[in-house]
């Protein structure tokens, strides 16, 4: 019987021991460009900055324009738990894909023992676990100690348990998005502006350059119920305690649907590009 | 005169590579634009809540905003030499190239990276600027566009300064990485009415690294229509001091950097 499981596992080329293989690799690959890290966190911190002072100075003119976000503790707890949830699920993985099919390196990762996409999968687990020792926690800190009483902790440990179930889920959202843009490469060869395009609007409409409440009224309802509401809005207004009861469990129904989804598109546009894939000389 | 000639010479020829690729330039042009206009969306949705951002009206903090552009844009028509310029020239070698013909090599290094895809966000810019002009009643005259031009130019020379002696310390330190990428981040603080931000940050952009002079502080000589204007005209009249300055230093750096230089020899 357990032969068979194995049998199956091996087929789909999704064994765990070789996930896990990847997932290591990368996460040893990332400890040795060290400083690369300590200049992210400085360009983290930047970031909730600027975005913290302009929309500070947005509720010093008007008091409940991003409620219920009502005051500058709000804005920087915000904007704090948005970045480093962000550091810790962000990979390159789309940028990285169009370089392999470019440079003809796909080529070597078609080879391996596991599906292509299953050794991106791990390999972005490993990264994430990675940026989270290495880029969140450093970068609250720093938040904590320059924004010192402003940076709030967790509503309760309900809220938290709940925020980081969503934040499970956006980095497989995240994930999945980015295979799928790179996926594009394989049909297109030359995607960089469209990736850069896209890495502008997914920071846009996941909340943690705006806070939704400020985008026009119209707009919120559909903000809340795309796919990039997990990468920001909604885990972090569970850390808050602003997000909360039947609206909570809502979100986060939707955030599991949206991952279904999104993980089972990637497996068919896997199986669809692979057909299609130009090696090029290499 | 000669180096002048030469570097006419140089900026035709690359243009003309450039070109070649067609559709790589325009996907450029449409990256560069597409980063703007994502700025320019954070603006107007944040005025769609607010009458005011901290005491500047919304035409005046897209005057800002334009003014940013234009002189972001001017800057980047120089700036990929200074992304390419610690791999490329200093660990690949490609520098001794540079050293050995009888061309200032800080012309060459600038005139074989020229890049023209900043040229929609300059046009954008500028109309930023007209728009946001017209609906504060400003009254422009020869004079005023000498001084825009001027402050946009001096902010491009600024930009200059800063990351060339940035970049320049590639030459001592082997470690790619640098400190050029948050800097380059702190660029974001420029684009906005600087008194919205902790006094610690006005200092810092007024000071070591004067970002305070990409737009804000030459911006407030045209808007006089806001009364807090007043308090920066010091700053404003600077704006060209600011700009040689930081681009003499820039250049300081790179002259002892050259000497510091020794080739991989790869």
């Amino acid at each position: 019987m357990l032969r068979r499981r194995d049998a199956v596992i091996a087929a789909l080329g999704l064994s765990p021991r070789v996930g896990l293989a990847f997932a290591r690799n990368s996460f040893l690959r990332l400890l040795s460009y060290r400083v690369r890290y300590v200049v992210g966190v400085a360009n983290y911190f930047l970031y909730v900055s600027v975005h913290y002072y302009l929309m500070r100075a947005v509720l010093e003119a008007n008091p409940r324009a991003v409620e219920p976000l009502l005051s500058p503790a709000d804005l920087v707890t915000y904007f704090s738990v948005g970045w480093a949830a962000r550091a810790a699920y962000h990979n390159e993985i789309d940028g990285r894909l169009a370089e392999q099919v470019a440079s003809g390196e796909l080529a070597m990762e078609l080879i391996r023992p596991a599906a292509y996409p299953w050794i991106k999968y791990s390999e972005a687990a490993g990264e994430s676990l990675f940026r989270v020792f290495f880029m969140s926690l450093p970068i609250f800190a720093v938040l904590a100690a320059v924004y010192h009483p402003l940076l709030r902790p967790p509503a309760g440990a309900g809220h938290l348990g709940l925020s980081l179930v969503s934040l499970v889920l956006a980095f497989h959202i995240y994930f999945a998005v980015n295979l799928l843009t790179g996926l594009i490469a394989v049909a297109t060869l030359k995607i960089q502006g469209f990736l850069w395009a896209k890495f502008l609007l997914v920071q846009l409409l996941s909340g943690v350059m705006l806070p939704f409440a400020i985008f026009p009224a119209w707009a919120q309802p559909w903000l809340a119920r795309s796919p990039f509401a997990a990468l920001g809005h909604t885990p972090v207004l569970l850390y808050q305690g602003k997000l909360t009861g039947m609206a909570a469990f809502e979100a986060l129904a939707l955030e599991a649907g949206w991952t279904a989804l999104l993980l089972a598109l990637c497996a068919w546009a896997w199986s669809r590009a692979r057909r299609h894939i130009i090696i090029q000389g290499g | 005169m000669h180096q002048a000639a030469l570097a006419l010479h140089f900026f035709t020829q690359t243009l003309k590579a450039r070109m070649a690729y067609r559709y790589d330039f325009l996907m450029q042009c449409f990256s560069a634009l597409a980063a703007n206009a994502t700025g320019l969306i954070v603006v107007s949705v944040i005025f769609q809540k607010t009458e005011t951002l901290g005491d500047w009206k919304k035409a005046e903090v897209i005057f800002i905003y334009g003014l940013a552009m234009l002189s972001q844009a001017l800057f980047g028509l120089v700036s990929t030499t200074f992304w390419q310029f610690p791999n490329r020239y200093v660990m690949n070698g490609e520098m001794d190239r540079l050293l050995i013909r009888p061309v200032n090599p800080l012309l060459q290094l600038m005139m074989e990276n020229l890049e023209f895809e900043e040229l929609p966000s300059l046009i954008l810019g500028l109309l930023l600027i007209g728009f946001s002009a017209s609906s504060l009643g400003l009254a422009w005259s020869p004079a005023k566009v000498l001084i825009l031009s001027l402050d946009a130019v001096s902010a491009a020379l600024m930009l200059v300064g800063v990351f060339l002696a940035l970049t320049t310390l590639s030459f001592w330190f082997e470690d790619r990485v640098a400190i050029t990428p948050p800097v380059f981040n702190l660029l974001a603080f420029g684009r906005y009415p600087l008194t919205i931000f902790h006094r610690s940050v006005q200092m810092l952009l007024s000071t070591v690294i004067p970002f305070g002079f990409l737009a804000f502080y030459p911006a407030t000589f045209f808007l006089t229509s806001n009364s807090r204007s007043a308090e920066f005209s010091l700053f404003a009249w600077m704006t060209p001091l600011v700009g040689v300055g930081s681009f003499a230093v820039g250049c300081a750096v790179w002259s002892i950097g050259v000497r510091a230089y020794r080739s991989t020899g790869s």
